[in-house]
């Protein structure tokens, strides 16, 4: 029984620097600054009661809310979008980073409710994602919060329990196991045609592949079974210290190939900040320190250095 | 207060709770159809449903499509005229970022189990029209699409087809909103 309680402390509860809670709040600011403006251009559309769905739906026995069904002018919807905006902001610069991420998180969710039938799976990812910011403590290091604390230590990471980054590690592992689930029990990723497919529905296609990459039946083949064999073994193997680089490397690839010909919005760069969670804190430490030094080297005429090293 | 709580064994035992609680509920929700599912959701539901862990990662699943899919409005105006208005689509390099949103929506209002969404939706392009300058009669909402064919010799798909599934007569206080 000892065991599994020292098991259990060891996977949940483990010290870690901070610098990997660092990094991913770092990357889910970028990519939650680009999914907030990317709903300025259809804000009115999708979200207003002039729109394209006048009310926020029904959600009757479940616990789902969403503020915009609450406060339905116009005032509010451009209310809660700047609060989004400036949360998203916030969440990139670590400023009030607890309280931007609490705000981000509740209107990221008002948003998704209000119109879920514009929602994909990379708008369900964020929002998901959202949800384990809630509990990182990611602006300890390289924020504003620390800088207006202690300007020495913007890059000392302190140590802090794992659990909220082991939370994201396993939602990583479920997401492509259903993945795999899911696409297992259709025709066309058996008979390994599904990818040539995928690939040329007009309405979602984004930049051009090859006719002759959709229109050969080996190649339609092996991107099929090969996107399966990717996709279950970060499911599974991501697991293994060894073999966990090699299987995110191909995930990078397969997302970014994704991302190049499909219009899946940001479903590829969520999925790549999911991945940040199993970034080891050293590699982390490593990544930010290097970054620092790089823009110390880089000075605007008649302003000192962006970051300064530390002593 | 997070660090106290980590701490400290009570700490640790309430957030042992809470993670075991929440890898549970979004296994249950990822668990495919079933009556296990649907037991275990009677327990988990409210809580996926309050911290919106609720997830789908069927991207492309079962199957990917095997039609490409468009849907225009036809717009009638009171001077006789017919414009047909498209569903707004960006570049390919940023607008995708933006545009997916609405294709999105197109693959949910063509089902006819989601009629619902109709009414509103000719609404809107009748503003939009309205918005350039027309005075808008009737709009009619058209499903466009065209088969994909199976990768390998030949061609790769087929015509397009086009069947209009909802038409909507306006009064001039809809068109304003009223």
């Amino acid at each position: 029984m000892n065991r599994v309680v020292d098991a259990w402390e060891r996977f949940w509860f483990t010290p870690v620097e901070a610098s990997t809670f660092v990094l991913f709040r770092l990357a889910f600011g970028l990519v939650a600054l680009g999914y907030t403006i990317s709903l300025a251009p259809a804000l009115f559309a999708f979200y207003s009661d002039d729109g394209i769905l006048p009310a926020q739906p029904k959600y009757t026995g479940t616990l789902a809310w969403g503020l915009l069904g609450w406060f339905q002018s116009d005032g509010a919807l451009i209310a809660f979008y700047f609060l989004l905006l400036i949360s998203a902001i916030a969440l990139l610069v670590g400023f009030q980073t607890r309280v931007a991420a609490l705000v981000f998180f509740v209107c990221v969710i008002s948003f998704g409710r209000r119109n879920p039938w514009v929602l994909n799976s990379g708008d369900l990812l964020v929002q998901v994602l959202a949800f384990y910011m809630l509990f990182m403590p990611a602006g300890l290091a390289v924020s504003l919060d620390r800088w207006l604390k202690e300007p020495r230590g913007l890059f000392d990471f302190p140590v802090r329990a794992i659990w909220p980054l082991r939370l994201v590690q396993v939602q990583v592992s479920i997401l492509y196991i259903a993945a795999v689930w899911a696409k297992v029990r259709g025709t066309t990723w058996n008979d390994g045609t599904a990818v040539s497919y995928a690939f040329r529905i007009e309405d979602v296609a984004r930049l051009p592949v090859p006719g002759f990459v959709t229109d050969s039946l080996v190649l339609a083949n092996l991107m099929t079974f090969g996107t399966l064999a990717v996709e279950l073994s970060i499911g599974m193997l991501v697991w293994n210290r060894v073999l966990r680089p090699w299987v995110l490397l191909l995930g990078v690839g397969l997302h970014l190939g994704i991302d190049y010909a499909v219009r899946v919005g940001f479903f590829s760069y969520a999925v790549l900040v999911a991945y940040v969670a199993f970034v080891p804190p050293d590699v982390a430490r490593s990544f930010l320190l290097g970054a620092r030094d790089r823009l110390s080297r880089v000075s605007i005429p008649g302003l000192p250095a962006l970051v300064r090293k530390s002593e | 207060m997070q660090q106290r709580l980590e701490s400290t064994s009570a700490g640790r035992l309430a957030i042992s709770v809470f993670v075991l609680f929440t890898v549970f509920s979004v296994v249950v929700w990822n668990l495919p159809t079933s009556e296990v599912k649907t037991k275990a959701l009677k327990v988990v539901r409210p809580y996926i449903t309050l911290t919106s862990l609720d997830q789908n990662w069927g991207v492309f699943s079962p199957d990917p499509r095997r039609i490409s899919i468009d849907m225009v409005a036809r717009v009638r105006s009171a001077d006789g005229t017919e414009e047909t208005i498209r569903v707004p689509r960006g570049n390919d390099l940023w607008g995708a970022y933006w545009d997916y949103r609405w294709w999105k929506w197109v693959e949910w209002i063509r089902q006819d189990a989601q009629n619902q969404l109709w009414k509103p939706a000719a609404l809107w392009f009748a503003r939009k029209a309205a918005s350039e300058g027309k005075k808008p009669t009737q709009v009619t909402l058209v499903r466009r699409w065209y088969d994909l064919l199976p990768p390998g010799p030949g061609p790769s798909r087929g015509p397009w087809h086009e069947y209009s599934f909802y038409t909507l007569t306006l009064t001039g206080s809809e068109v304003d909103g009223g």
